[in-house]
């Protein structure tokens, strides 16, 4: 009979940071050993004690903690080098203005555009945004309708074709879970609840892009006045300088299993630089009007809601296929399409300034969601 | 495994860059901010220590080596300033003590949570240092390669460690728990 196994050994196990093989012969000889077993029940109900007793409160607020640093450290804090690499300093006309996450612009000029299906809209979250905070819009089918039929090009809405100023390469496959964290410089999570052991499970990293682009003003404002949207006026900063949007590495995760191919791309907020002058407040009316929101509700709304770190996302309000859901008492955005056998179901939530976005192709119906949901809970 | 990208930002950061800083801040706060709560239990005290931690960044950015990361090495810093305000926590065990002979029973939440926070504290003031840190750190949750550096040791004792300080905490817990209950 295999050796029993010391508690540091099994407490390794139990938090899976266990080399492959070492998990597997644990996992047989836990089978024949019930003293090994009776240890690990009492490691895991002493860690889920603990859990429960320091667990983290509600993430800080980033913004506030950057402002409070500055404030009350900053006039102590010792001038940067002048020396090496550092960038032309900005005059005062140039300065900008930086926001961690999402791009209330880039999600106007999204919600502007000819209206993409939904399900594109997520994968453009994957390319553009991770925001701390998702507002979900109902958008009307004849909204969209009428949005469509302005038959937009979405490359006149830039002065020119957005720059990238840092290319991420080509995705990175590795190894594990740990590669992967390292990769990325944040904890990546995993579903524990997958609907049967995953038969293999790849991770691929992709690098830091940073992009720039210049919104056409112009073409900005025509849509708002198509769209009878005539309260909100769009500022001349927003057209002035480019926006310049920093993404940081995403992690994209399969699982494959008997019957099922599930992904999970996560990833943190980008940072994104704003023309000075430009009132993020005012540029989320505008989208909200244009979205079809009453003037006054909009004004409301937009009173509310932290705009530097908030994403609209549109969603039609009354197709079948497209749906709020909650996971873990957060709101999710559900999409579900495709015929038998391209069918996919996919869903969209954030935590913290971490987004998701999870992709289950091979099930169908009620089931689908089900695992969808249970495993998007499970993520961790 | 070394991180190329804290790696640029810092070389950035180092040649004046306060962009690159800001990146950084924005990465690991919530993180460093998580595990400093782990140690001291209050928001105020949590934000203090992980402030520190980045002001230490400022003022002295690391060379980051093969093996460490970024983030392990600003809870190290983290972990270090909270070392003290942990031993405070010794002193506001008899100041609880005394609480629960001199106030009424409290049916409010808050109160309650107010007064588990303590306990916790408490707790982790009694362990040796190492053991309180790594509770703070794993159950902020960072992985074992990134919990090692911050503590020091190698990836491989983590499991040990870990095991070790969770029978320590729950023996202490369920000592003191009792022991409050007698002083009513």
């Amino acid at each position: 009979m295999q050796h029993c196994y010391p508690s540091g050994q099994l407490r390794t196990y139990l938090d899976n940071e266990l080399p492959e093989a070492e998990r597997l012969a644990i996992t047989a000889h836990l089978q024949t050993c019930p003293e090994c077993r009776a240890d690990l029940a009492e490691l895991r109900a002493c860690a889920e004690q603990i859990g429960g007793l320091l667990s983290a409160p509600a993430l800080p607020d980033t913004h506030a903690a950057l402002a409070r640093l500055y404030a009350n450290a900053r006039p102590e804090l010792p001038p940067l080098p002048t020396t090496g690499s550092r960038r032309t300093p900005m005059t005062t006309s140039q300065r900008i203005r930086r926001w961690a996450a999402p791009l209330v612009a880039v999600m106007l000029v999204a919600a502007l555009l000819a209206f993409p299906p939904v399900r594109a809209a997520a994968d453009q979250l994957l390319q553009v945004l991770r925001v701390q905070t998702v507002v979900f819009v109902p958008i009307s089918q004849e909204r969209m309708q009428q949005l469509q039929n302005l038959k937009l090009d979405d490359k006149t809405l830039f002065m020119a074709e957005p720059k990238i100023i840092n290319q991420p390469g080509k995705p990175q496959e590795v190894a594990t879970v740990d590669a992967a964290t390292a990769a990325v410089g944040f904890l990546v999570e995993q579903p524990a609840n997958l609907p049967s052991p995953a038969t293999q499970t790849t991770f691929q990293v992709s690098g830091r892009t940073v992009a720039e682009f210049q919104v056409n003003l112009e073409t900005a404002r025509e849509i708002l006045r198509l769209t009878g949207v005539d309260d909100v006026t769009l500022p001349d900063a927003l057209g002035a300088r480019p926006i310049n949007v920093d993404m940081a590495p995403a992690v994209h995760t399969t699982y494959t299993g008997a019957d099922y191919t599930l992904q999970l791309m996560q990833g943190r907020a980008p940072l994104v630089n704003l023309p000075e002058g430009v009132d993020l407040r005012q540029l989320g009316r505008a989208a909200l009007r244009v979205l079809g929101m009453a003037p006054e509700q909009a004004e409301a709304l937009s009173n509310q809601i932290d705009w530097s770190s908030t994403l609209l996302f549109p969603f039609p309000s009354d197709l079948s296929t497209v749906r709020q859901v909650a996971i873990n008492g957060a709101p999710g955005l559900l999409t579900t399409g495709g015929s038998q056998g391209d069918r996919t179901a996919q869903l969209y939530w954030q935590r913290g300034d971490r987004f998701y976005v999870m992709v289950l192709e091979g099930k169908q119906g009620r089931e689908e969601v089900q695992i969808l949901v249970q495993a998007a809970e499970s993520v961790r | 495994m070394l991180n190329e990208t804290d790696n640029q930002l810092l070389a950035r950061f180092r040649a004046g860059d306060i962009v690159a800083y800001e990146t950084l801040f924005r990465h690991y706060y919530a993180q460093v901010y998580r595990v400093a709560y782990g140690l001291a239990r209050s928001h105020e005290a949590a934000d203090d220590l992980a402030q520190e931690a980045f002001v230490a960044l400022y003022r002295r950015p690391p060379e980051l080596i093969s093996e460490t990361s970024l983030v392990a090495w600003l809870c190290r810093v983290a972990l270090n300033r909270g070392a003290n305000s942990l031993r405070g926590a010794r002193r506001e065990q008899e100041r609880l003590a005394r609480m629960g002979v001199d106030s009424p029973p409290d049916p409010f939440d808050d109160l309650l949570r107010e007064e588990q926070r303590a306990l916790v504290r408490m707790v982790l003031a009694q362990l040796p240092e190492r053991q309180a840190h790594i509770l703070a750190l794993r159950y902020a949750g960072l992985s074992y390669s990134e919990i090692a550096p911050a503590l020091g040791v190698a990836p491989g004792s983590i499991g040990t460690l870990l095991a070790r300080a969770e029978r320590a905490f729950a023996a202490a817990y369920s000592a003191l728990v009792p022991e409050l209950r007698n002083t009513e």
